[in-house]
């Protein structure tokens, strides 16, 4: 899939705010883009809470303006993003000058909380994304619209949340008990035909799922560009980090559990 | 380049000082320990966010690219009369204790913080539109009927008018701006005006047109806060009551009144630094929290009671912070031996950058613990 992205061949800039979840997400994308021949000029974290993001933006420019744009790895916290977003529109990189953000953290609801008009034309992770063309996408953002008002958008981290309770009904119906271990074995293997398509528990507890990348449009909301074929299936320890490659994950079998050597 | 990076660092200094302005009064002048400066200017922020969206109203529309300066008159008086009832019932009770004043001033900040969580926000103003026609209502009479004896029922009477203007400007406001009429924790925010968004070319350089505004807006703040205090009459006697409020109080000025006046002013500009901030960032109860440690930082390293002291430590850690954390040492000077290039490469991100940026100010502290300008001359409490 990068080999025919328009970001192939162009230089990446991470930004995070700074605790473990982006620091830690940037140490497997900088391998992962090694491997595929991607190159990273550099990193920068914000501290929580801190908004001042000029130092930053300079250093964007610096690293990436000689080959004339590039991508941005953004894995900011909350409102950090605003902060960013404004900021960075500010200081001319768009998606005109060639400065594309992928972001794993902003969805319909922080697109419109943020403004679509400092979001138009970046890019964005998610397994759920509302403009998912399906009836069963269709049927989900409707039935959300009506419980909550028709201004509402309805987003990844809702749709989750809203499988988890139907996977954890179906566990519970198959243990016949709401004993914690019981339905934690029975909940292994588990299938629900969720808004996003099929997804499935996996021995080491996560959930294999259809992975998208959307452009944000003008309105909000993403046009979803890319779709993976079939469901992903989820690696707890990540096979492009050298501390972690050959590791798996597998609570159903108790001599392999957390983490064994493949 | 050169040109680039002074710009940050101005641009940086002067988010700094726009936000410690109001505290260099406050505490420089007046010596009170305001935690609740950071909190006065969340309610400017607010202001900003509520004032936008009222120009979204049919009625304002086609005024709505003027809102942000509109808002910055609104944001001065808000957070004004919040500043002159906070030291009307707390502040005023507790001077010459300052450790009492900062406990007290931080639950202020608390109370603050949950009721722009709980309170729906046209309601919150409307309190706020009932606040400043009751303080100020009484100041208009005449001082023949001041001295009445009945003026005390004028004073209430007025106090219901304000009361009942607020709940029906508060009611309107809600009805028509659907967003306003619900309490919500969730941040909020401020969208610039088209004009005010990209960047402007000047001298082949491009700079973002927020930064620029934000500038202006420190430049007027500062400009109009120095001609008050050195050119009015006002500004004589709160200088007059900073030096030696007995003194001064045998010669006939009203402290109690100096104050109110000083205490205001100083929060009025919190609101002011408000405006500023929610044009970076988005508009949220935590808002000032992530702004008074650097307020404190930048009037204590300037010197406290000394304006110049504050606007030079602002733009002084400003630069610093652009120079360090951009890594600018390094194009400036590309071959410098390695152990000195890693080490300055170690500090160029940003937080590393804070951590020089507090470490730098401890060592200078060390060696001058007044500040950068101390306050000459004698205070009557040293």
């Amino acid at each position: 899939m990068y080999k025919r992205s328009p970001a192939a061949g162009k230089p990446f800039f991470l930004v995070g705010s700074d605790y473990v979840f982006p620091r830690t997400s940037n140490t497997i994308t900088k391998e992962q883009l090694k491997s595929l021949g991607g190159k990273v000029v550099g990193e920068d974290y914000l501290p929580l809470g801190n908004t001042e993001v000029a130092p930053i933006i300079s250093k964007i420019k610096k690293a990436l303006a000689p080959s004339g744009g590039g991508v941005i790895i953004n894995t900011l916290n909350g409102d950090q993003n605003v902060a960013f977003f404004k900021q960075i529109q500010d200081a001319g990189i768009t998606p005109s000058n060639g400065y594309y953000v992928m972001n794993y953290s902003i969805a319909e609801e922080e697109i419109s909380t943020i403004g679509p008009e400092f979001l138009e034309g970046h890019y964005g992770a998610w397994n759920y994304m509302m403009s998912i063309d399906t009836p069963e996408s269709k049927k989900f953002a409707a039935d959300f619209k009506a419980l909550y008002g028709s201004d509402r958008v309805v987003a990844d981290p809702q749709e989750s949340a809203y499988n988890m309770v139907y996977l954890w009904k179906q566990a519970v119906e198959e243990a016949g008990t709401f004993e914690n271990s019981a339905v934690r074995e029975a909940l292994v293997g588990q299938t629900f035909d969720a808004p996003q398509g099929p997804v499935e528990v996996m021995p080491n507890h996560h959930l294999a799922q259809t992975v998208r990348i959307g452009l944000i449009k003008p309105e909000g909301g993403f046009e979803i560009l890319e779709e993976t074929p079939g469901v992903v299936y989820p690696q707890a320890w990540n096979q492009f980090e050298p501390s972690s490659k050959g590791y798996a994950c597998d609570w159903t079998d108790p001599s392999k559990g957390e983490r064994y050597k493949l | 380049m050169l040109l680039d990076s002074l710009f940050n660092g101005v641009a940086i200094g002067s988010v700094l000082l726009v936000a410690a302005l109001g505290l260099a009064i406050v505490f420089g002048l007046m010596g009170v320990i305001n935690l609740a400066h950071g909190e006065l200017m969340m309610l400017g922020a607010y202001t900003t966010y509520v004032t936008q969206l009222i120009f979204k109203l049919p009625l304002l529309k086609p005024y709505y690219n003027s809102y942000v300066i509109v808002s910055i008159f609104f944001a001065f008086i808000v957070s004004g009369v919040v500043g002159i009832l906070l030291e009307k019932t707390v502040i005023r009770k507790l001077y010459g204790s300052p450790l009492e004043t900062l406990l007290a001033t931080w639950g202020v900040s608390l109370i603050l913080q949950q009721f722009v969580r709980s309170v729906p926000l046209a309601y919150g103003t409307g309190l706020v539109i009932s606040l400043i026609i009751g303080l100020f209502l009484p100041t208009v009479f005449s001082p023949k009927v001041k001295e009445s004896i009945n003026f005390k029922y004028v004073k209430f009477s007025s106090w219901i008018f304000a009361s009942l203007a607020g709940v029906l400007s508060g009611h309107l406001i809600a009805s028509s701006v659907s967003k306003l009429s619900r309490a919500s924790a969730r941040n909020v925010d401020v969208t610039a005006p088209a004009w005010m968004r990209g960047q402007v070319e000047i001298l082949g350089t491009a700079f973002p047109k927020t930064r620029l505004m934000i500038i202006i807006i420190t430049l007027i703040s500062v400009i109009a806060i120095t001609l008050f205090l050195n050119q009015s009459a006002w500004g004589m006697r709160i200088r007059a009551v900073t030096q030696n409020r007995e003194m001064s109080d045998c010669l006939g000025i009203s402290t109690e009144k100096v104050d109110v006046l000083t205490f205001g002013i100083g929060s009025g500009l919190a609101g002011v630094a408000g405006v500023a901030v929610s044009l970076l960032g988005s508009v949220g109860p935590n808002v000032g929290g992530n702004y008074i440690v650097g307020c404190f930082m930048v009037v204590v390293l300037g010197g406290v009671g000394n304006l110049l002291g504050t606007i030079f430590a602002s733009f002084g850690i400003g630069i610093m912070t652009d120079l360090i954390g951009a890594g600018r040492l390094l194009s400036i000077w590309p071959d410098m031996p390695l152990p000195l290039s890693n080490t300055i490469n170690f500090f160029a991100t940003t937080s590393m950058a804070r951590v020089m940026i507090f470490a730098l100010i401890v060592i200078f502290l060390q060696f001058k613990p007044t500040g950068l300008f101390p306050q000459k001359g004698r205070m009557v409490e040293s």
